[in-house]
């Protein structure tokens, strides 16, 4: 799955606009799986997120390119992120230019 | 600075496991806020971060292979490919050298079991697999109806209460007092207990974990009736909440009808 960003170009910009385009987010619900393989790429912001979640398993997926991070595991408990790939996560506010 | 990185644990993340992940040319490999505490993150490859054009333009400081915002020992790092850390310490970058996986791991575990061998010279386990629903409790009973020698004399056998299915696995690490949180819980979900005597031999208590229950970890003389059992046994351990790992030993086990149990003081042993 493909975002519209290409890193450092068409970015969410901080703190605002936060426009918030992820590749996949729990969004705060449990007992989650997002199993790959697969690629998640091109994302304004995170490839994957993970919010105020719990037991969420994130297996044999790789996030490139997207803006923010890979993977985001943020405020989320009990939850295996496993044999995943993040690579070249990165790319607003000027930052992207050795990793893209 | 931007917060972009391979895998990051924000906020009030705990409990979690990151493990035989690739994060490369992020800014940061893994970044650990301040308020994340009671992860694991083990087996992680983390090389790259940040590429070195983005360390050229912006500063070294920008980012590492590790970046830990958390206080010292509230997370845990064990076994990560890095290069470069920054965070309270201490350091666990650089690593280098043979990437682990979880394969490799338990071929380890099987080789090291193999050289074990537990009582019986014939005994090997056979299989440690995880399925993948948890249907039944674990039980340390063998199948209904084996065959056994006729019960010995009483004897007495002393040695340390240990998980029997962890001691298996990793003897060194099961009578360990590091493992004695991990033994507690999976005492509480079921898997039996032994006495495992200096030279190896393991013996099960005939009537389950009630009376070594509150002895794990603690050195213990039982005298009682043994006898030997020779269909396979299958000891069932709970890994998450979802999976189970089965080690199943053949070639026979030590059962105790224990008749006398003290607890041995420190300054005895």
């Amino acid at each position: 799955m493909t975002g519209s960003a290409s890193p450092p170009n068409n970015c969410t910009s901080f703190p605002t606009p936060f426009v918030p385009e992820d590749g996949i987010t729990t969004a705060g619900q449990s007992n989650v799986a997002i199993l790959g393989p697969g690629l998640v790429r091109n994302f304004a912001r995170m490839g994957i997120l993970l919010p105020k979640s719990s037991q969420v398993r994130v297996e044999r997926v790789t996030a490139a390119d997207n803006c923010f991070s890979g993977i985001l595991v943020s405020g989320t408990t009990d939850s295996d992120i496993a044999r995943n790939v993040s690579v070249r996560n990165f790319g607003f506010d000027g930052t992207a230019c050795g990793g893209t | 600075m931007s917060n972009s990185f391979g895998v990051g644990l924000v906020g009030t993340s705990s409990g979690n496991l990151i493990e035989k992940n690739t994060a490369v040319g992020n800014m940061s490999g893994v970044r650990v806020f301040p308020l994340a505490g009671g992860n694991t993150i083990r087996l992680n490859i983390f090389a790259g971060n940040p590429a070195i054009q983005v360390s050229t333009t912006f500063g070294s400081t920008v980012g590492a292979d590790v970046v830990d915002l958390s206080p010292a020992g509230s997370n845990s790092f064990a076994d990560n490919r890095c290069l470069t850390y920054s965070g309270a310490g201490p350091s666990p970058c650089p690593s280098v050298g043979k990437p682990q996986n979880g394969e490799d791991t338990e071929q380890e575990d099987v080789a090291a079991f193999g050289r074990k061998r537990l009582a019986f010279p014939q005994a090997r386990l056979i299989d440690a697999v995880f399925h993948g629903n948890l249907r039944s409790l674990p039980n340390a009973a063998g199948p209904a109806g084996y065959a056994h020698k006729a019960a010995s004399d009483s004897v007495t056998v002393t040695g340390k209460v240990v998980d029997a299915a962890c001691f298996m696995l990793h003897p060194s690490a099961a009578t360990a007092a590091s493992h004695k949180d991990c033994g507690a819980a999976c005492l509480a979900r079921g898997v039996p207990l032994a006495i495992a005597t200096d030279d190896g031999t393991l013996y099960f208590p005939a009537d389950g974990n009630q009376r070594l229950k509150s002895l794990l970890n603690a050195r213990v003389r039982a005298s009682g009736t043994v006898v030997e059992k020779h269909d396979p046994m299958e000891l069932k351990m709970p890994v998450g909440d979802k999976n189970q790992m089965v080690v199943r030993v053949e070639g026979g086990y030590k059962q105790i009808t224990i008749e006398t149990l003290e607890r041995i003081p420190a300054e005895k042993r």
